[in-house]
């Protein structure tokens, strides 16, 4: 079956030369797609998404079961979304400002499995926060259990979901839980948040 | 064996499929048959790439012997290419290169048409701008080509090594190499009999000037092409009339370059060339805008975006049509188009053009609408003093 690349944006106008883009430079189909429900009756033909950091949460709810690289298209990576996105499973961001030229190169390192910068990305990424958020200590644990403590240490080293899954010996679904019972009990929304709070705690 | 309708063909066009048609009826069911590919092929040679087809179509169902049929499809692929139907000639010569492989042992006549296959798929990646498929093919070409002897094999595969400079280029700036590599090109063709070879290394000749900016030099060969291919073989004559346009384009030479354009679109159309006629609506609209006719320049150039295979002529539409859309006050879509400009496929374009086009670009996937009017402008002015607008 050939593979398609789907393409979530709210801007039209940019999601369309985007698929003109990528169908002139990788010689796929390319997609454009308004909903990531829309996604959940193609799954099957997924070679590749391109998406909105936005986007990121539900089309991974709509394709359990599934594996394809994802692309995050985002002007900002300091974008809080972008990064909990690259740790829930993301595997790059391009900037479209940037030109064709470096979307062509990215999507075709993704769909030839090409790509290590990830943790680099997420490291760089959790620096930033690190520097934006020093402050007073805190010495609660917040009740995590030892799982969860393990889950949180691997990702403030960087390391995203599907490899903290794939260290631990848990499916990748059994990890997202183990990660939304860290952000319930320390109260935030994000893994950069989650990150930030582990590093208060001293974790 | 009816004659299609050759009305509009010269005298001289007429006569020659006449006499060819009763070559066929006269002779016996046998050799009749051998002279329907003659028949064909002055056909697809004087523009009527569509009756030749059909006539290629009968001899490869009308035989079981492999290597015909895949002559058959060769010839059909290069018949859409005359048209530069890009689709129909991979099709083809996927067919043609199917049938050749499944000989077992391939003599010297299945090697022969197999490069002629081979030639016939670059062209078909370079048009449909495969460029990894394109280099794929000439790395088996270059393979082959210290046992080819035969001049008009050899020039074939130099033509095909030729198409992966352009592409490796991308149509601006060609180096020496280039160069030498032409003149051997014109030096082998011209000691073949049928001249078309020589003609359209001349052709290929002025395409290498013209985007060296090279133009007196470029429409001298694009003459001497045009001279020897005597009104026939449009796969080539096209390219001379519409690159020759171009030149006179680059050169601000707004009455010749309509005198061609013209000229260019009455030829394309008489053969439903797929390419050429929307390039040549693309070189109208830059004539009108130079005018200041910007409901015409607008029109003309959306034709020709309009057409598929219009993807890699972009740069030949975007600017006048850009320079519409910023009268217009429509950004968004000229950002758009400055967006697609930037494409690593498509034309590469002199440095400065570039980088002003890469800030339209930031500025329209930032939204930022000021910076996107004052950058549109700057790459308009730019287009102007580079010769693209």
């Amino acid at each position: 079956m050939e593979k398609i690349i789907y393409i979530f944006h709210r801007n039209t106008s940019l999601s369309e030369t985007l698929a003109w883009t990528l169908q002139l430079g990788t010689d796929l189909k390319a997609v454009c797609l308004q909903d990531p429900l829309q996604l959940k009756t193609v799954v099957e033909q997924a070679g590749l998404v391109l998406t909105e950091p936005e986007f990121f949460e539900k089309i991974l709810e709509n394709s359990i079961g599934f594996s394809f690289p994802v692309l995050l298209i985002a002007n900002n990576p300091e974008f809080d979304k972008t990064i909990e996105a690259l740790y829930t499973g993301a595997d790059d961001i391009v900037d479209p400002g940037n030109g064709p030229e470096e979307i062509i190169e990215k999507t075709n390192q993704l769909l030839h499995h090409k790509t290590d910068g990830k943790n680099l990305l997420i490291k760089k990424l959790i620096q930033q926060i690190k520097e934006q958020g020093k402050g007073g200590g805190d010495e609660t644990d917040y009740g995590l259990t030892v799982k969860e403590k393990e889950i949180l240490r691997f990702m403030k080293e960087a390391q995203h979901l599907k490899q903290i899954a794939k260290v631990t010996n848990s499916s990748y679904e059994t990890v997202r839980t183990h990660v939304k019972h860290i952000y319930k009990k320390l109260g935030v929304m994000s893994a950069s948040e989650a990150v930030i709070k582990a590093m208060k705690i001293d974790l | 064996m009816e004659l299609p309708d050759i009305k509009h063909l010269s005298p001289e066009d007429q006569e020659l499929l006449i006499q060819s048609q009763q070559k066929i009826l006269s002779e016996g069911d046998e050799k009749g048959f051998i002279a329907i590919e003659p028949f064909a092929d002055l056909l697809d040679k004087v523009g009527m790439h569509h009756e030749s087809r059909q006539y290629f179509r009968k001899i490869i169902a009308s035989t079981d012997n492999i290597l015909t049929q895949a002559r058959g499809w060769r010839k059909i692929a290069f018949s859409c290419l005359g048209q530069r139907n890009y689709i129909g000639t991979a099709e083809a010569a996927e067919c043609a290169a199917a049938l050749v492989l499944q000989l077992p042992i391939i003599d010297k006549e299945g090697k022969e048409e197999y490069v002629r296959i081979l030639h016939c798929m670059a062209q078909s990646c370079y048009f449909q701008l495969k460029f990894e498929k394109l280099e794929a093919i000439v790395k088996e070409i270059k393979s082959v080509l210290p046992d080819i002897t035969d001049i008009e094999l050899r020039s074939n595969l130099l033509h095909a090594i030729s198409l992966s400079i352009y592409a490796k280029y991308r149509w601006y700036q060609f180096p020496e190499e280039a160069f030498t590599h032409l003149e051997l090109q014109l030096q082998l063709t011209s000691q073949l009999k049928d001249k078309f070879h020589y003609a359209y290394s001349h052709c290929l000749g002025g395409f290498f000037y013209l985007f060296n900016e090279e133009f007196t030099l470029a429409r001298e060969h694009f003459t001497k092409g045009i001279e020897l291919l005597d009104g026939k073989n449009f796969h080539a004559l096209l390219m001379a009339y519409n690159y020759t346009t171009v030149s006179y384009r680059m050169q601000n030479n707004i009455p010749m370059t309509e005198h061609w354009a013209l000229l260019t679109l009455e030829k394309a159309k008489q053969t439903s060339n797929f390419s050429y006629v929307p390039y040549s609506y693309a070189n109208l609209a830059w004539v009108n805008a130079k005018r200041n006719n910007w409901l015409y320049a607008e029109d003309y150039a959306r034709k020709a975006a309009d057409d598929w295979s219009a993807i890699k002529l972009t740069s030949s539409y975007a600017f006048p049509l850009m320079n519409c859309l910023l009268q217009k006050k429509e950004f968004n879509e000229a950002g758009q188009l400055a967006f697609k400009l930037l494409h690593p496929r498509l034309k590469r374009l002199p440095g400065s053009l570039t980088e002003k086009l890469r800030t339209v670009a930031k500025a329209w996937v930032s939204d930022n609408k000021i910076e996107l009017g004052n950058s549109l402008e700057d790459v308009i002015d730019e287009a102007k003093l580079t010769g693209y607008f």
